[in-house]
């Protein structure tokens, strides 16, 4: 037990915290609001040229650095902090780790080294176009189906809420036998006739995504990651979930450092307004929710390494992911209300950068599941587990 | 970064359980979950007997140097211990206070005449301690310390007249320490000093105050011209509150982590009180257990992370400066959720002379752990002054 960062960590940190201060200045970010996704290339070819982070989750064996998820979400954190377009998620978080989990060794080495090379972007297809539970967020809701075919598979499927699919090369889309209703993982190259993809605005326009539908699409029998199976599945969509939280963790923590600083220049009644208890009180309570996420997602990271590991159960890790999901996510949406707040009237304004986080908390707060979603799970939980206690409060 | 604990400290963890397997038995079984907050005068004399049961097989002075006559163990074994103390419901520890903040204070500030005195009965379990900070005028003003001490060059005596208010158990302690004025002109944190007292005096007064839950652990304490020896001052006359501030920077370390780590049985019994009152299946209800299902895991991993930074930084870390009230709402909150759980019904009393029930202890007591030890509100203005470097106010 060292629940600290490691020199090596704070190394990476201070290396993503430099690019992502250069790379994600509000400048650049408003220059790219006409279309985020034609400078997700470009940031992501600098940020391989001059990081090398591609190669951070992928086996050795496959020319990668096989770091941890610790690691990948220290990253995020930071590109979280400024809103910096990038396929990091998608492409190491989602692509290549479904490939390193799922996938047999030639299938590995078919698609991993062009991960660590930089030369290939990817994301994971899942989430379905409509849901049976609209506020549900495990494999369960996956509906998209295959089929055998003579050389391959067939899949069909509508599905929405893709990350940077519109600049992905490689997707990992997840399906159900159309009969035993088995899930499976395909990678598809794109083009690929029968893939249609298209952007999907949102209240957010610094986040990227895309709606994707699968008619008939044929793949080859090596495009059925080997190892698929529901829980390796269940795993992928909880990591997902936990590399949205570290980019809220990066939000909040920009938040509060911004609102401090605004807080401490701005003069009124002819002294700093950070000399009002009203002001500092508020303040206070911002770190208290900056504080609190960052051991709920650390901690979470930590339980993701120790999943990967098979040192602890899927429900461990997935009770872990919950906590840190909910707790980020009220964090994220408080922090940057209070923000708006403490800046007064130039809070609301679109000058300000502001908005783009107040946005972004709001639609990662209910994108894999609200924080009454996994309170509901975690309270499940206890209550399941409530059945052996002893000792009566009554 | 780690949040798992090593093999070898999860050896340890065994050898701690199979020692409280072995002994917490028998005459002790009856002490389980007792003697918390609202639950002080609960089988003292046994509790008593209990540490000095720890104490003769080496589990006391956990984190002290072995030179005087400590375990020396490792943080993580430390908090190991506290941690499996509290899984099997050991009872409230009637020495803490003794052993987790004056042994230190000593340690690092006392002579060798301190070391002699009163470090042994400490180890041993047999003396307690209480701490005289408050007074009437000095709550969250600390500093306005009334309380005199005066020397008498005769009898090489000092002599304390005042009044201490809100000292935890001191109705069962035979120590106190005090911080008094040494230089009558001096004013707000000059001219303090840290004195030790035997409570064992005719010039020593200690009177219960009754608190809502019908029973007393905080007391006023009358000193009227109580005594000490010339060496029982730590530190210079002058430098009281240095050393005073020394003894609550022990506070954040590990030694309140029992207290704390028992508020998880204390949830564990109201989840599974929910359940039978068949509360747990109001959607409004789960979600209250599930929210503080996630912020004890968040507190108890906040833990290690203040820990693991102590080591690292001499400086207090945010972690560290919003630990207390992060914990302090979180029980407060356990309180109000353990009687709504059981309904109205879990508000009756047998009679207005017989004890209360845990739920409804809880309840009540959790009212004063947001005000003692730096109110909530205290604790803002510290974490936005130290913690993000606002202006002090006047």
């Amino acid at each position: 037990m060292h629940f600290v960062l490691t020199t090596e960590q704070q190394m990476l940190v201070q290396s993503a915290r430099d690019y992502c201060t250069q790379y994600g200045a509000s400048k650049i970010i408003r220059e790219q609001m006409s279309g985020v996704g034609d400078y997700l290339r470009n940031n992501w070819d600098k940020m391989c040229q001059e990081l090398g982070w591609q190669g951070i989750l992928v086996p050795e064996s496959c020319s990668g650095l096989e770091l941890g998820i610790v690691e990948l979400v220290l990253i995020l954190e930071q590109i979280g902090s400024c809103l910096l377009p990038v396929p990091v998620m998608s492409t190491l978080g989602q692509y290549g780790m479904a490939i390193a989990r799922l996938g047999d060794a030639q299938q590995q080495h078919a698609w991993l080294p062009d991960v660590a090379a930089g030369t290939t972007c990817g994301t994971l297809v899942w989430h379905p176009a409509t849901k049976s539970e609209p506020n549900r967020w495990d494999t369960a809701v996956i509906n998209a189906t295959y089929c055998s075919t003579k050389t391959g598979f067939c899949l069909n499927g509508e599905y929405q809420y893709v990350l940077d699919g519109g600049q992905a090369d490689n997707v990992v889309a997840l399906a159900r036998d159309v009969d035993s209703g088995e899930l499976s993982a395909f990678v598809i190259s794109l083009p690929c006739i029968g893939v249609d993809c298209v952007v999907q605005p949102m209240l957010d326009p610094t986040l990227n995504i895309y709606r994707m539908t699968l008619s008939e699409v044929m793949v080859p029998l090596s495009a059925r990651l080997t190892f698929s199976s529901e829980e390796g599945i269940e795993a992928l969509l909880l990591l997902s979930a936990l590399y949205q939280t570290a980019d809220q963790l990066g939000g909040i923590g920009k938040l509060l450092d911004t609102s401090v600083a605004y807080a401490q220049q701005r003069e009124q009644f002819g002294r700093p307004i950070s000399a009002f208890q009203a002001i500092q009180h508020k303040a206070a309570d911002m770190l208290v929710q900056h504080e609190t996420a960052i051991t709920a997602v650390y901690a979470a990271a930590c339980r993701a390494d120790e999943y990967l590991a098979g040192a602890i159960s899927l429900p461990r890790l997935k009770q872990a992911v919950s906590i840190a999901q909910a707790t980020a996510s009220e964090a994220y949406q408080h922090v940057a209300s209070e923000a708006i707040q403490l800046h007064g009237a130039v809070g609301v304004t679109w000058e300000f950068d502001l908005h783009w986080y107040f946005k972004r908390a709001k639609i990662s707060a209910l994108l894999y599941g609200d924080s009454a979603y996994h309170y509901d799970y975690l309270a499940q939980t206890a209550l399941t587990a409530s059945d052996d206690i002893e000792g009566d409060i009554s | 970064m780690k949040l798992a604990f090593s093999a070898a400290d999860e050896a340890f963890r065994d050898t701690i359980q199979q020692w409280l397997g072995a002994h917490f038995v028998g005459p002790y079984a009856e002490l389980r979950y007792r003697g918390y907050p609202g639950d002080e005068d609960a089988f003292v004399p046994q509790r008593k007997a209990w540490e000095q049961l720890l104490a003769r097989e080496g589990w006391t002075g956990l984190s002290w140097p072995k030179h005087h006559g400590g375990q020396a163990l490792t943080l993580e074994q430390q908090v190991l211990f506290y941690e499996e103390y509290a899984r099997v419901g050991g009872p409230g520890r009637l020495g803490h206070i003794g052993e987790g903040l004056v042994a230190p204070t000593l340690i690092d500030l006392g002579t060798p005449y301190h070391h002699e005195r009163y470090l042994p009965s400490i180890l041993a379990g047999q003396a307690l301690w209480c701490q005289g900070y408050s007074e009437p005028n000095a709550g969250s003003d600390l500093a306005n310390i009334q309380t005199k001490a005066e020397f008498d060059p005769v009898r090489q005596r000092w002599r304390l007249t005042g009044q201490k208010v809100w000292t935890s158990l001191a109705h069962h302690s035979d120590y106190i320490f005090v911080l008094a004025r040494t230089d009558r002109h001096s004013t707000r944190h000059q001219g303090l000093g840290f004195f030790l007292l035997d409570l064992d005096q005719p010039n020593i007064h200690i009177q219960p105050i009754k608190q809502m839950a019908g029973t007393a652990e905080f007391n006023e304490v009358f000193l009227d011209g109580a005594e000490c020896n010339a060496a029982d001052i730590v530190g210079e006359p002058g430098q009281g509150w240095s050393v005073a501030m020394a003894l609550l920077g022990y506070e954040r370390g590990v030694s309140t982590l029992g207290q704390q780590m028992q508020f998880s049985n204390e949830f564990a019994q109201l989840v599974a009180a929910a359940q039978a009152s068949k509360r747990a299946e109001e959607p409004v209800i789960r979600q209250r257990i599930g929210r503080l299902a996630a912020q004890l895991d968040i507190m108890r991993n906040s833990a290690l992370r203040m820990l693991s930074g102590l080591a690292n930084h001499a400086e207090l870390s945010r972690a560290a400066l919003v630990f207390k009230l992060y914990w302090a709402t979180l029980h407060r909150d356990l309180g109000e959720l353990a009687v709504d759980v059981l309904g109205v019904d879990g508000l009756q009393v047998p009679s207005q002379d017989e004890p209360l029930s845990p739920a409804q202890r809880l309840f009540l007591f959790t009212r004063a752990d947001t005000i003692y030890a730096g109110t909530n509100e205290i604790q803002r203005n510290i974490i936005a002054q130290r913690g993000l470097g606002m202006p002090k106010m006047r």
